[in-house]
């Protein structure tokens, strides 16, 4: 494992002009004076130190502190540092050394899965207790499935639920043969069952303290959160702050920090303006415009992969949309690379595939999602539409993973309106835009935007799936393929995730044959940080672990 | 002076009714759905329903509504839909955390506002006049988010006088003289527009009362300018400049929601602009209820004082 | 912003001091003060500069609005071609201004005089021989006043939907109580009068009053007060496309203009915001002193002195 490395190093494009080298000197000059070096990765910072207070700038406020009630990736960034699936992804490796984040054991020291890929059998880890000293057992684990999936259970919560409804899709029992052992046996083969242990972006198998449960009741133990994880939970003023400590019952590699504070600040001037006057240490989602004049303050920037796709879901039942020629026309006539270089100055990738590149069914597709617009043009031609034609485009004016979703949608707009489609923009605020999203794209709408992906291909099955179309599901483009849905069927039971992946492959070019969806742009996740935050590792994930992280 | 109180309380209770009607079946139209909100972009359709059935939001509209007030009356608000805690644990915090900044910023107003205004008017048509009367007219027309903005840069980022944001110091928070040092900015965004409102209304009043028999008659008799003015001129506007004061504090409990945004000040107006846009009817409900209640009051505390400053009014009415 | 602004700036005392003016010569006499009140003239020639501008912004402006040069983003003001600087899109901003007077000026208006001519409608209805009738109508209008202003407009954004059209409904709507609350006022003032009275002996029918009596003196105050809200409601309209719920981007609106701008205010490139919040202010500020010029301009006192 590595776990003293900062991508920074990796990541940061520090490009330096000519003109720009005097800024960087003196930058350079100013944290010298201050007696720190710029770059958290340059190793001359001694070993770590323990101790500290790390405040971040977060995004949004976080909803609840109920993994498995909370949505979104904001909420889970701050769950997953008190709470613990059985199985977990390892983010100590930066995004340059694994595109996808490896699986490592959680509260599961162990597992084995029938041949036939049925039976699920964990072994507990031992001799981990809770935060309120409850030791973590098999029941324990029971008790939270229950809770998440078993409608006669005295703690089942409907709200958990709806939010893990994928996971526990295929679930038929659950049982503890012994004192540390829980079996789960599935109606059929689910090979995406282990990378959904650890998603957190919606919903999570992070397990809670069953006592707590019971103390609190549903509802209520949100306000009083009880984990295993590295952190435990202090305070929380809503709108102001959430305040963890360091575990020091923790089982794995005990924090650093002493404290973390999540700091919601969702304006983002107000957050880079509270990272440079030092209220916090640490920022996500900054302006992109901010992240040069940061970086030549001395801050340091760490950006990863995380499997985050910012896409385009067309109608298909629009007359028009619904020729693919147009679909694909669109994919061609949009410039990616120029979006993600001059708008968003390149704090993301353009994206050449509908699964972003944190994913094992990866395949890159310049040649459906390149920049052709003159090919565009002799498809529309082709599609019956010379002179292009005028539809509508839903986005959001702001949300989680949305990046900067207006001025990214004007910048498609001027792009499509090169190849003769024009395009009105509806925008919504996140939350509304969130229901009506979900409803599906209504008629006149030529397609609607969302921010979404995993590290499982499963997230395919979820978004084009034609039994998953809205407002069933989140096919919101109401998207049909049988030959699609047969070969992710077919993904879904592999035994192997070679196979699975293979499989997804091909579901993959199905999609982008169709051209069912426009991938845009894959995210880099940039966090700006402090010269003083040590060892902040960005993985494949749209999440972190903060156990290795230290203040120097 | 008992039934004119009388009749103001019924009045008031008519009021709030009408608000927390109106409120309920504004909100039945917002496209936000609280349920969705609450299980995101994967829930499948079913799920929702499950969710829905289960809150009690599959019930006849009148029948939410009444279930809603008879709560009221047992003195429970109930549950925010969204966030799934009390709604008066969300709420109490941030009412008083607006109540604060409204303080903070009344006070900003009551002084610079009304001296600025009554030297304005006692120098009708001086350069001071025209010049504080411009700039007050001013104040009033600039965008709150984009003031507010400059404002931080300034004092917080270039002078690092103030803190840029927030209530509290991120890492030792607590203690007043915390919540004081971060008070100052916000208050002083959001009084901007007040105190251009309260200087002009004052300097307004101001002329008129110079132009008035009574002072014509002291400055005969021989009493100083100085004396005319902060004394006997000054208690003549006394009631229109109150009447106007606690319209501004009404205004400061509902309206300083861009200085609370741009602040993030964990106030009452943008909880509220959250939940109307989540649908979280409980926290919608209670919340405007809560803001209506406290402008009730205030202008009937308004009045109250009127009708003593004046007793003219008091008949009126 | 404010609705205590609206309440306060209302010309509560002018009818009375109007009061008792032929009316004929009322509005003669206050064109020639208003026509001597140079701070009203200047704004009156702003608003007309402006509203010019925007009328011919398809003829006059340099670039299109909406088409910017994504290579050349962020370019400061006396960048040549483009005398205001481009935006983040690498729009030409003074072109986006032009054009954006379209939408804000558009914004400031309309849903004043819709709202102006259905206040007059209620507030005559319940003010002209009204009596406990007309009380309760205003009083049911209180509950409104009760509910903050600015999340009454966004509320009602909220259930409309951004656009153009919905924010001036939600805007017209939320003006409506306020611009009621001065017809009625000085309906029931004006209806006590005299001349009122000689008109009903010599055998004037009500509508007759209402319309030849009434009208003219109760449309003084809305004029000022009309005025003055349209520089209020541009900068609210500005701060409902801040939140999301006002007029939707691309349109080169103000508010939006200003809105998309603060996000780099910080970052060195302050123009982009503060070039269409100076327009604000400028046209916000405008029709404020043309209705404060208009207001002493029917002002019996100040016509005389």
């Amino acid at each position: 494992m590595v776990l003293s490395r900062s991508c920074s190093r990796r990541t940061s494009a520090f490009r330096r002009s000519g003109a720009r080298a005097l800024a960087v000197v003196f930058a350079l000059s100013v944290l010298a004076a201050c007696g720190g070096p710029g770059n958290a990765a340059s190793g001359d910072a001694g070993p770590p130190r323990s101790g500290g207070t790390l405040a971040i700038g977060i995004e949004s406020e976080v909803d609840i502190l109920d993994p498995q009630r909370a949505g979104g990736w904001v909420s889970w960034r701050v769950n997953r540092q008190i709470f613990e699936p059985l199985v977990d992804e390892d983010l100590s490796v930066p995004s340059g050394q694994a595109a996808v984040p490896p699986l490592r054991p959680g509260l599961a020291e162990s597992w084995e899965i029938s041949p036939d890929g049925k039976v699920y059998t964990f072994h507990i880890r031992p001799n981990v207790k809770f935060h309120d000293g409850t030791p973590l057992d098999a029941a324990a684990v029971e008790f939270n499935v229950r809770r998440m999936w078993d409608k006669s259970f005295e703690f089942y919560d409907a709200k958990a639920a709806g939010q893990t409804t994928f996971v526990w899709q295929h679930l038929e029992s659950v049982t503890t043969p012994d004192r540390m052992t829980v079996r789960f046996t599935m109606t059929q083969a689910f090979e995406p069952f282990l990378r959904l242990l650890p998603q957190g972006g919606s919903g999570s198998t992070g397990i809670i303290s069953p006592t707590a449960v019971r103390t609190y009741g549903n509802d209520n133990v949100a306000e009083h959160p009880v984990g295993t994880g590295p952190f435990k939970f202090v305070d929380r003023v809503r709108g102001q702050r959430i305040t963890l400590e360091r575990n020091d019952d923790y089982w794995g590699d005990k924090p650093y920090l002493d404290r973390v504070v999540f700091r919601p600040l969702p304006d983002p001037s107000a957050r880079v303006a509270a990272l440079r006057a030092n209220e916090v240490d640490m920022i996500a989602v900054p302006p992109p415009d901010s992240v040069e004049s940061l970086q030549q303050a001395g801050f340091q920037i760490s950006e990863g992969a995380p499997p985050h796709v910012w896409y385009l879901s067309f109608n298909m039942a629009d007359p028009t949309l619904g020729n693919k020629l147009v679909r694909q026309a669109i994919n061609l006539a949009i410039d990616r690379q120029g979006l993600a270089t001059n708008l968003l100055r390149d704090t993301v990738k353009p994206a050449y595939d509908v699964q972003a590149p944190a994913n094992a069914a990866y395949v890159e597709n310049t040649a459906a999602y390149g920049y052709d617009p003159d090919k565009a043009k002799q498809l529309l031609a082709q599609a019956g539409y010379p002179d292009g034609f005028e539809t509508t485009m839903m986005t959001s004016v702001d949300g989680s993973g949305q990046i900067i979703p207006v001025p990214m949608a004007e910048y498609i707009q001027q792009d499509l309106a090169k190849v003769g489609i024009r395009i009105k923009l509806d925008t919504t605020e996140w939350i509304s835009y969130l229901t009506k999203w979900a409803q599906g794209t209504p008629s006149g709408v030529g397609w609607a935007q969302q921010s979404w992906g995993m590290t499982t291909p499963y997230w395919l099955y979820i978004a084009t799936s034609s039994t998953l179309q809205a407002p069933n599901g989140p096919n919101v483009g109401r998207y049909s393929n049988p030959e699609l849905d047969k070969v992710m069927a077919q993904a879904m039971a592999a035994t192997s995730e070679a196979d699975a992946a293979g499989l997804w492959k091909q579901a993959n070019r199905i999609v982008t044959d169709d051209a069912a969806i426009a991938p845009i742009v894959n995210d880099k996740a940039p966090y700006v940080l402090s010269p003083k935050v040590r060892d902040f590792v960005s993985a494949s994930e749209e999440w972190y672990d903060l156990n290795r992280v230290w203040l120097s | 002076m008992i039934g004119f109180l009388l009749r103001r309380l019924g009045w008031t209770v008519l009021i709030l009714i009408g608000v927390s009607v109106l409120v309920f079946l504004l909100m039945q139209l917002v496209p936000g759905d609280p349920v969705r909100t609450m299980l995101g972009m994967a829930a499948t359709g079913e799920r929702v329903e499950e969710v829905r059935h289960q809150l009690g939001l599959d019930r006849s509209l009148p029948i939410q509504y009444l279930d809603y007030v008879a709560g009221v009356l047992h003195g429970e608000l109930g549950q925010s839909l969204v966030l799934s805690q009390p709604v008066s644990s969300i709420l109490f915090p941030k009412l008083l955390n607006t109540v604060i900044l409204s303080a903070g910023s009344l006070l900003i107003c009551l002084l610079v506002g009304i001296p600025l205004g009554v030297l304005a008017g006692a120098r009708q048509y001086s350069l001071f006049d025209r010049g504080s009367m411009f700039l007050s007219l001013a104040g009033a027309s600039v965008p709150v988010y984009w003031a507010a903005l400059v404002i931080v840069s300034i004092f917080a980022l270039q002078l690092g006088w103030f803190p840029t944001s927030g209530m509290y110091d991120t890492r030792n928070p607590g203690g007043l003289a915390d919540v004081l040092h971060h008070l100052v900015l916000p208050a002083a965004a959001a009084a901007v527009v007040p105190t251009a409102v309260i200087a002009r209304m004052a300097r307004g009043t101001m002329v008129e009362a110079l132009q008035g028999d009574h002072v014509r008659m002291l400055r005969a008799s021989g009493v100083p300018e100085r004396s005319v003015i902060w004394r006997h001129a000054l208690r003549g506007i006394m009631p229109p400049v109150v009447n106007i004061v606690g319209l501004q504090v009404g205004y400061l409990l509902g309206g300083i929601i861009f200085v609370e945004v741009v602040f993030n000040w964990p106030g009452l107006g943008g909880q509220l602009y959250t939940s109307i846009t989540a649908g979280d009817m409980p926290l919608i409900q209670s919340g405007v209820l809560f803001i209506a209640l406290v402008f009730v009051l205030v202008n009937l505390i308004t009045d109250v004082s009127v009708a003593l400053l004046d007793p003219r009014t008091r008949k009126a009415a | 912003m404010s609705s205590e602004i609206i309440t306060s700036s209302g010309p509560a005392t002018s009818p009375a001091r109007v009061a008792g003016w032929q009316r004929r010569s009322q509005w003669g006499l206050a064109m020639r003060a208003l026509r001597r009140d140079k701070v009203a003239v200047a704004a009156l020639v702003v608003l007309v500069a402006v509203t010019l501008v925007a009328v011919l912004a398809p003829w006059i402006s340099p670039y299109d609005p909406l088409v910017g040069d994504p290579r050349a983003r962020l370019l400061p003001p006396g960048t040549p071609g483009h005398l205001l600087g481009l935006d983040g899109q690498g729009r030409d901003i003074l072109s986006r201004l032009m054009w954006g007077g379209r939408y804000s000026l558009t914004v400031a208006v309309v849903p004043v005089v819709c709202a102006a001519l259905l206040a007059l409608v209620i507030g005559m209805a319940s003010g002209y021989r009204g009596g406990r009738r007309g009380e309760a109508v205003m009083r049911v209008l209180d509950v409104v006043f009760a509910f903050p202003i600015v999340l009454f407009a966004i509320a009602l954004a909220a259930v409309l939907g951004a656009g153009l059209v919905n924010t001036m409904v939600a805007v017209g709507i939320t003006l409506v109580p306020y611009m009621s609350r001065v017809v009625y006022t000085s309906t029931v003032q004006e209806s006590a009068k005299e001349y009122v009275e000689a008109a009903r002996a010599a055998g004037a029918t009500d509508l007759e009053i209402l319309r030849k009596q009434l009208l003219p003196n109760v449309l003084s105050p809305l004029v000022v007060y009309g005025t003055t809200l349209a520089g209020l409601v541009i900068v609210l309209a500005a701060g409902l496309s801040f939140l999301g719920v006002g007029i939707t981007p691309p349109a080169p609106d103000w508010g939006v203009m200003t809105a998309d701008g603060r996000q780099v205010l910080l970052e060195g490139y302050a123009h982009v915001a503060t070039v269409p919040g100076l327009v604000i202010l400028v046209v916000a500020l405008a029709f404020n002193l043309l209705g404060d010029g208009i207001r002493d301009a029917l002002d019996p006192h100040k016509q005389t002195s």
